[in-house]
């Protein structure tokens, strides 16, 4: 990805990750876990929430991760279906963004307005989609166990190597590639024609 | 000033952060200006974390001092009680924690995790007003309530309410395959005759965890339900025990200790 692409999509991310870390915050602390909020995660402050790595990454791989929030599942009354909530609200938060952003492209706004709404609407549907991989640390890894019958919802650390293993290969493979070009496909599908 | 020095600090962090993962450069005085400059508990807990790794405890130790008093929170005399204790320095943990409760800092809830783990080897400390404490929050990181849950567990085995002990193990394996609560299940089973069903909790355990790590934790869950030759059998199997365990003023602490195990110790060496 180009340093122009990636600077343009960076208010984006700043915007996607922070409201996508504040919903897994939140959604914790509704459903009975006050550890994220204790450590200051329920903040709009992207300092609170950007991760240095993941900052980095867009730059490199073409999207980022922020700092994970810490979730206490002993605290949950019902483990399994309230971690799968709280995990799964990030992407939708940044789905809702995305849904918002493109909203905004179809009312014509300015020019200015314009290039923040499609940074918005391409990195938090990316964001999204990518979050749903079965990878760790991304909320993949912890929405597919919740859903499979049988798995315990924390899986083992021999498990984590193995998707990290797989994401490496996927990279250098191209098949991250071949998932993100449909979602980019699919995206330039929905906005307005200029 | 506040703001504009913690502004300047998030720069420095980073660089910090990304020193780290060069190691060729020391990031040490790094993480000390970042912390001179946001005053922050986060900054204070890793930078005595570098210190002491990098250049041991002593010299974590004389930071210490400076550090929490600055800070006025709770979070760097947990982290420094926590290096004391992993060192195996146990009343130089409690001083941290006296320090930390003496001046009434902020956020005393940090201190719970190395007050459960003193527990063990200091009497200032009661097991399970802790646990209990550490169980009335919502707010605590997930290993605090683990080992919160277990102590519990491993309680209740000795008080024989093993209904008790059971449910816990049952809590801690709905979110993840736990072999300590597959060695409290194998007690409760084993205690109830359901010798099948037990062995199968014990070898789920020991799949996780080496025999090292198991063997004197099933002599605990002997001693808990009243088993003691049981007991002595397993801590004879464990070989050299960690001196942590050796030390502590737990059952299976206070058993390797005793002349009873000494004999029994001495005897299956003669045969």
């Amino acid at each position: 990805m180009s340093w122009q692409t990636a600077l343009l999509l960076f208010p984006g991310l700043v915007i996607g990750l922070t409201i996508h870390e504040t919903a897994h915050a939140l959604s914790a602390k509704w459903l009975g876990d006050r550890t994220a909020e204790k450590m200051g995660r329920i903040s709009l402050n992207p300092f609170r929430h950007l991760s240095l790595l993941g900052t980095l990454a867009l730059f490199v791989l073409g999207f980022g991760w922020g700092k994970p929030v810490t979730v206490n599942l002993y605290n949950f009354k019902r483990p399994k279906l309230y971690y799968f909530l709280s995990s799964i609200a990030g992407p939708v938060s940044n789905l809702i963004l995305s849904a918002i952003a493109l909203a905004i492209l179809y009312l014509n706004p300015h020019r200015l307005i314009m290039w923040i709404c499609i940074s918005i609407f391409y990195i938090n549907a990316v964001l999204a989609v990518i979050n749903l991989l079965p990878v760790p640390p991304l909320d993949g890894s912890k929405i597919w166990p919740c859903i499979i019958p049988g798995l315990k919802p924390t899986v083992s650390k021999n498990w984590s190597r193995f998707w990290i293993i797989f994401l490496l290969v996927a990279f250098y493979t191209g098949l991250i590639g071949r998932v993100i070009t449909p979602v980019f496909g699919f995206l330039n599908s929905l906005l307005p024609a200029a | 000033m506040t703001f504009l020095t913690k502004l300047i600090a998030v720069p420095v962090r980073a660089l910090a952060k990304l020193f780290c993962l060069i190691p060729i450069f020391d990031d040490i005085p790094l993480w000390s200006a970042s912390w001179r400059l946001s005053f922050s508990p986060d900054d204070a807990c890793k930078l005595l974390s570098v210190v002491s790794a990098k250049k041991g405890t002593d010299a974590a130790r004389r930071m210490a001092a400076r550090v929490v008093e600055k800070t006025k929170t709770s979070g760097p005399a947990a982290i420094m009680a926590g290096i004391e204790f992993v060192n195996g320095n146990f009343d130089d943990a409690h001083y941290w924690v006296k320090l930390a409760e003496d001046n009434k800092y902020k956020n005393p809830e940090q201190l719970l995790l190395v007050k459960l783990l003193l527990s063990d080897y200091l009497p200032e400390y009661e097991k399970n007003k802790i646990a209990d404490r550490i169980l009335s929050r919502n707010d605590l990181p997930m290993t605090v309530t683990h080992l919160a849950l277990i102590s519990k567990a491993f309680i209740s085995l000795e008080k024989n309410n093993n209904t008790q002990a059971e449910k816990i193990a049952d809590q801690l394996l709905s979110v993840i395959e736990d072999p300590y609560a597959r060695i409290i299940k194998w007690a409760v089973c084993a205690a109830a005759g359901k010798n099948a069903l037990a062995n199968t909790h014990l070898s789920k355990a020991q799949k996780i965890l080496p025999p090292k790590t198991l063997n004197p934790l099933v002599a605990q869950a002997c001693l808990c339900i009243g088993d003691d030759d049981a007991a002595m059998e397993w801590l004879y199997q464990a070989g050299e025990l960690d001196y942590k365990i050796a030390a502590s003023d737990s059952p299976v602490g206070r058993l390797s200790r005793s002349q009873k195990f000494r004999d029994f110790r001495r005897e299956r060496q003669n045969l």
